[in-house]
Formats: structure tokens, C-alpha cells, sequence
């Protein structure tokens, strides 16, 4: 008697889907889509919904385990080829339409799991993609670069005494810079949302100083919602309010797809739906 | 900076993750893996911290 194995075929014992983005159906974006490529270099398809379709990638699951994912995650040359192709296809996307961007490294099951997660979430996707039509993200950091109370290069302190002095100094000033860069960026976004040059922000955790190429202690790491039609009106605003301070200096990064707003914030994320909680179980 | 358009520069790494650990929408579903968002912050992070490290130890010794 001959018997048939019961396991599946085994395409689907090794392809696990990786998703990019959430659109809503468009056939110039779905085109677009289709001619990139994804993480590891992976073909990138369109998977369609009712409304909306999610931007994802077949990828081997072998390689996207929880501990494969933590793997490349602690690799610095991983992570950043991984952040980049992931990146990559959701910044092209962007520049067509609405995106969505999901979290870095979802990885699902099949179509089937994440085609029902659409499919019960449509309408938030829908809202919050009609909301984000013609608006890009741009990001605004302030650091504090307290005048310079360090001794010159090859000038170390002779004694211990002579070292805290001058660190005392050095934490007032440090004080003050911090202060002026945390008004500046209440300036910021108090003006802007008076102007309705933005129309929401939010604000990331300050950046470590040792990952600061330049000098200065990220204070305020904040990203706005802006209508496309007033970039121009943002950026000139923002650098005026940025215009004879002293002991700071601003940055302005952009444009970006709206990774910041593509969840609720956190206040709210109790009261929306609860099918997309903040985090993962 | 264009306007409109995405920007062709490389962005910084920093930068990108702040976006792709903090931001983004998540999806439950059937994941196949299961890994917190704490903990990809957290290795994302000391990988980025021990990177620069490595690159400024010359310089700094």
C-alpha cells in the first residue's frame, strides 16, 4: 500500500511573508510596487484586500525566526540592510501614494493571516490613509551645544579639585543649553500648529549622544505632519525660529513616508481599535 | 531636501530606526515569529551603541 505524506508541500513549510506597507488599492502604486525590491533583495508583491492591499515580500522562514530576526538585529551591518531595504520600498511607495508603513521585521504566517488582519482593520486603514493623502513626514531634532567651559585639547585638569570645578561649570551650562533647546522645541510646535503648517506631531526618544556624529546633546527629536503644499512655509518657519539662538543647533530631516503617524499615539491607542494594540502579544 | 519627492540621499541610520522601531503601524496576526518590540529597540540599539564604539576607540584612547 502506497501512502501519501501528509505534510504539506514544502513551499509551504519555508515562505513566511514579510510585510512593508498597508495602501489603499491603487494601480499606478501596485505597478510600482511590483518592479522593486525588498529585504535580502526579495521580489516584492502586492497582496489585495477589499480596499486595501498590503506590500509584502516572500521570504524563506528559516531565515526569519525570532532568533534569526534578533540575530541580524544585533549585527550593525545587518540591521542597517535590513532598515534600508525595508525603507526602501516603503520611500518609493510613498512617493506615489498614501502608505501605511508597518513596524520593522513583521513577519506572517501566510496571505490568509494577514489578509484577515486587513480585512478586520479595514476601516482604520482606510481613515488613516484618506487622513495621511498629501502629507509627508519631516523630522526636526534640536540639540543643546553648551558654550564650550571644556579646557582646550592637551589642557587636563592638574587635580582632582581643578576637575570637578570645572564640571560644575560645565553641568550649568549644560543646564541652560538643555532648557533653551526644550523652549525651542515647545517654539516649534506651538507655532506650527498655530500656522496649520502641521497638522500632528509627535516626539521620539532623544538620541543617544554617542550615535550624534556631530557635537551637541539631542534634546528634542520630533517629527510633524505636513501638508505637502505648505514644505516650503514649514521649512522657512522653523528656521527662523531656529535663527540667532545661541548654543543650538536645529536639523531638519525629511521627507518621510509617515512612520510616525501611522499608529495611533499612545494616548489614544486604548480608546481605538482594539484589534491593533501598540504592541505585539 | 525635495519637496514632494522622497529624497534619494542616504538617510541616517539613527534616524531610519527612531521611524522603524517606534513608528509604524503593527499588525497582530498569525506572526510567525514573535519577538517583542522592547527587545528589537533594545538589540537594534546596542548594536548601533557598540558600532560606534568600535569606530571611535582609536580616537578617543
Amino acid at each position: 500500500m502506497i501512502s501519501e505524506p501528509d505534510t504539506p508541500p514544502p513551499a509551504d513549510l519555508t515562505d513566511a511573508v514579510y510585510a512593508y506597507a498597508v495602501l489603499l488599492r491603487n494601480e499606478a502604486a501596485e505597478r510600482a510596487a511590483r518592479e522593486l525590491r525588498g529585504v535580502d533583495g526579495l521580489p516584492v508583491r502586492i497582496l489585495r484586500g477589499a480596499d486595501t492591499a498590503a506590500v509584502v515580500s516572500d521570504v524563506p522562514a528559516d531565515a526569519f525566526t525570532e532568533e534569526a530576526i534578533a540575530q541580524r538585529l544585533d549585527d550593525i551591518t545587518d540591521l542597517e540592510r535590513l532598515a534600508r531595504d525595508h525603507h526602501q520600498v516603503i520611500a518609493a511607495l510613498a512617493s506615489q501614494t498614501a502608505v501605511l508603513p508597518l513596524r520593522l521585521a513583521r513577519v506572517y504566517l501566510d496571505d490568509d493571516s494577514l489578509l484577515r488582519r486587513l480585512h478586520v482593520d479595514a476601516g482604520y486603514f482606510r481613515t488613516t490613509l484618506n487622513q495621511l493623502e498629501g502629507h509627508d513626514e519631516w523630522g526636526v531634532k534640536i540639540y543643546a551645544h553648551p558654550p564650550t567651559t571644556t579646557p582646550p585639547p592637551g589642557d587636563r585638569p592638574r587635580s582632582g579639585r581643578d576637575y570637578l570645578r570645572a564640571r560644575r561649570t560645565s553641568r550649568d551650562g549644560h543646564d541652560l543649553a538643555h532648557q533653551a533647546a526644550a523652549d525651542l522645541g515647545a517654539r516649534v510646535d506651538r507655532t506650527l500648529a498655530e500656522a496649520n503648517l502641521a497638522t500632528d506631531v509627535r516626539h521620539h526618544r532623544p538620541q543617544p549622544a554617542a550615535l550624534s556624529a556631530k557635537p551637541g546633546e539631542n534634546v528634542v527629536n520630533a517629527a510633524y505632519l505636513v501638508p505637502r503644499k505648505h514644505t516650503r512655509s514649514f521649512q522657512d518657519r522653523v528656521e527662523v525660529l531656529a535663527t540667532g539662538t545661541v548654543g543650538l543647533r536645529l536639523e531638519i530631516t525629511g521627507p518621510w513616508a509617515p512612520y510616525s503617524f501611522a499608529s495611533p499615539p499612545p494616548e489614544q491607542a486604548e480608546r481605538a481599535d482594539p484589534a491593533i494594540p501598540q504592541t505585539t502579544p | 531636501m525635495t519637496a514632494g519627492g522622497l529624497p534619494h540621499a542616504e538617510v541616517a541610520l539613527v534616524d531610519l530606526l527612531d521611524r522603524l522601531l517606534a513608528g509604524g503601524v503593527v499588525i497582530t496576526g498569525d506572526l510567525s515569529l514573535c519577538i517583542a518590540d522592547v527587545e528589537l529597540v533594545r538589540i537594534s540599539l546596542r548594536a548601533l551603541l557598540t558600532s560606534v564604539e568600535a569606530a571611535t576607540e582609536g580616537i578617543l584612547t
